[in-house]
């Protein structure tokens, strides 16, 4: 087999076999944002980034306008 | 990262957080196949390759304050070092000795299976390293100086690694070339 033949065989193939369709990347991405909100260090970690004191980012989590997976999950700090 | 510190106002921490998570659905969309492709040939089986795809994720998002500011192929190749190390990790290695074969869980059509099987062994037969130049170049398209850049390794290693790993993987995966005999 020459080189070309043997490059487009693997890449069909193994494009072929590791191939993610729009479904099942959506459902990957889904089951990591699950993840990530159940993960709480995952969430400490995201919220240490932004340099805020425990007591500051309790007041601003509180507010309507903060995202509500902040609140769900950075209520426990 | 915005540096969120006491003169930072909240309206800004809730815009940068929210374009923060919007950001790091792009970097997951955008690399998810390369880390899944990764897993699957380290795992047993499509559950605990999904499993390891997204503890590497959820590592990159405690990290997506540092990770953010590199360029895609640090990140790419943060990625891959973050995937190898959970692969290493022994309690996983436990768990992983006592699933089975990946086409054992594919359940779509036959000829579907026979490739995804014929792959899977075909790579099985490689060393892990080659296995990841493999799928850099082949799932991913990238050439021998961008899958050195993932993997810290020479351009001239890459193109003699892949050169090797192609006429190993040549015998078995003929009769999947055009007019090959299935």
């Amino acid at each position: 087999m020459r080189k070309q033949q043997l490059d487009d065989l693997l890449a069909a193939a193994l494009g072929e076999a590791f191939h993610l369709p729009q479904g099942v990347e959506d459902a990957l991405w889904e089951g990591f944002t699950r993840r990530r909100s159940e993960d709480r260090t995952a969430w400490r970690a995201f919220g240490d980034a932004l340099r805020l004191s425990n007591l500051r980012l309790r007041a601003a989590i509180s507010r309507p306008a903060w995202p509500a997976a902040f609140q769900q999950n950075l209520a426990w700090r | 990262m915005p540096k969120g510190g006491a003169n930072t106002s909240e309206g800004s921490l809730v815009s940068y957080c929210e374009t923060a998570m919007t950001d790091f659905e792009t970097f997951y969309r955008a690399n998810v196949r390369m880390v899944q492709a990764m897993a699957l040939t380290r795992t047993a089986n499509t559950w605990h390759a999904e499993d390891l795809t997204q503890d590497t994720f959820l590592r990159a998002w405690q990290h997506y304050h540092q990770l953010s500011g590199w360029e895609p192929a640090a990140q790419r190749a943060w990625l891959v070092r973050t995937l190898r190390n959970l692969t290493t990790d022994e309690w996983r290695r436990a768990r992983l000795a006592e699933t089975a074969p990946v086409a054992d869980q594919v359940s779509d059509g036959a000829t579907q299976t026979d490739l995804r099987l014929d792959v899977a062994n075909a790579l099985r037969g490689l060393a892990e390293l080659d296995r990841d130049i493999v799928l850099l170049r082949y799932v991913e398209g990238m050439n021998s100086r961008e899958i050195g850049e993932v993997l810290g390794m020479p351009e001239g290693t890459v193109r003699r690694r892949l050169s090797e790993s192609r006429a190993a993987l040549a015998g078995n995966l003929a009769q999947w070339a055009p007019g090959g005999q299935r």
